[in-house]
Parts: C-alpha cells; structure tokens; sequence
C-alpha cells in the first residue's frame, strides 16, 4: 500500500517530467519548417497520442454520457425562456463569438483574397520564427493536455 | 512604409476587440455570467464533445505547424 503523502510527491514528480518533455519537444519543434518531415510526424504522432490518451485517461471517469449531455443542451434550448437571463445571455455571446470567428475564418479560406486574410494567415507571422514556433507549439501542446485530462471524475474507490 | 489595412482584417480587429470587450465583462461581473471557466467543462463534458473538440485542435495544430509559414 503506498501511503497518500509519497503519492502525492510520485505525482508532483511525473507532472515536472511530462513539463521537461513538453519544453523540450517545444524547443525541438522550434527549429523545424512545416515542410518537414519531422515535424509532420511528430505532429500527428502527438494528435493519435492526445486521443490514445485521453481514451485511457477517461474509461469509466467521463461525467455524462453523450446521450445525457446532448438531451441536456437540446432541453436549455427548449427552455430558454426559463432560464436565468445572464445564462441565456452568456450562451448567446458565447455562441456569436466563437460562430463569428469560425465563420469568418471558414469565409477567408473559401474566397481566397488578399483582401480577406485567414487566421491562419496572421498566426504565420508569428510562426515563421523559431522563438514564436516553440512558443505557439507549448501553448498548443498545453491546451491539448488540458483537453486530455481535465474534467475527470474520480475512480470509484 | 504601412501597408494597407484590407477588409478582412478589420473585421478581424472587431472580433479581437468583441472578444477583449466580452472578457472584461465577465471580469467585472464577478460569476454572474458564464466565462471560460464554465464553458471549457462544457465542452469536456461528454465523450462527443471531447473528441470534437480534440480533433479540432488536431486540425488547427496540423493547420499551423505543418501547412502555414
């Protein structure tokens, strides 16, 4: 039996280590163009890894079912008109925002135009130095490992 | 010498500042309105919405790191 104290180090450590990794990888990724070969594989690799791992992370410790969920969101939009105001509001931002730049983005791509840069577009300016590629690479890799890991429910003891 | 400000972007400045704007909002509404920190256990909140919003960020790392300068 592991006592809780020397757990709680063993995870502080493995947290520090998968840090170490991540810079590193950041670093390494820093250097390479996006016609590389390396960085497209290690790019996906990463990809199949996030969803390998958050299908081992999540057995039996996802909140609600997809089921459950998508019945809850279709009954809030039903019942809108009951709702608290500042929740109906947030949802409604929430919703123009993110819909507003998806959109935006997805107009841009489509039409092709000078006059119409993509998001992507101004991200490359930033990528195209190794400082701002492993910064944005970190950044990228921390919002994927959040993504992976976060919201878990505790395992039945 | 300044380029010239095209059409998308300015577009692009809006949304920047809605965005600014809006969380400054939620800032100083202390709680009473949904913010990031609400909205993300929504997205994780089923296996669905998991894996969508994982491939989306599959997409966009690929987008960025292997497709743009």
């Amino acid at each position: 039996m592991v006592h809780r104290p020397q757990r709680a180090g063993a995870v502080s450590i493995a947290y520090a280590l998968l840090a170490a990794l991540l810079l590193a990888l950041s670093a390494w990724q820093a250097r390479l163009s996006r016609q590389s070969s390396s960085a497209h594989w290690s790019v996906a690799l990463l990809v199949v890894t996030a969803f390998g791992a958050a299908f081992v992370l999540g057995r039996g410790r996802q909140y609600q079912t997809t089921r459950f969920w998508v019945a809850r969101n279709l009954r809030f939009l039903q019942t809108w008109r009951t709702q608290s105001r500042s929740v109906v509001v947030s949802a409604l931002v929430w919703a123009v925002l993110i819909g507003g730049v998806v959109a935006w983005d997805l107009v841009s791509f489509v039409f092709q135009s000078h006059a119409l840069p993509t998001l992507s577009y101004f991200i490359g300016h930033v990528t195209r130095y190794a400082v701002g590629r492993g910064l944005l690479f970190a950044a990228w890799l921390g919002v994927g490992a959040y993504l992976v890991s976060a919201r878990r429910a505790e395992r039945p003891q | 010498m300044m380029s010239a400000v095209v059409p998308g972007t300015v577009v692009w400045v809006a949304l920047a500042a809605s965005v600014v704007v809006w969380l400054g909002v939620l800032a100083l509404s202390a709680g009473r309105l949904v913010g990031p920190r609400r909205v993300m256990p929504w997205f994780l909140g089923s296996w669905l919405s998991r894996a969508l919003i994982l491939a989306a960020w599959g997409a966009a790392g690929w987008h960025i790191f292997c497709q743009r300068p």
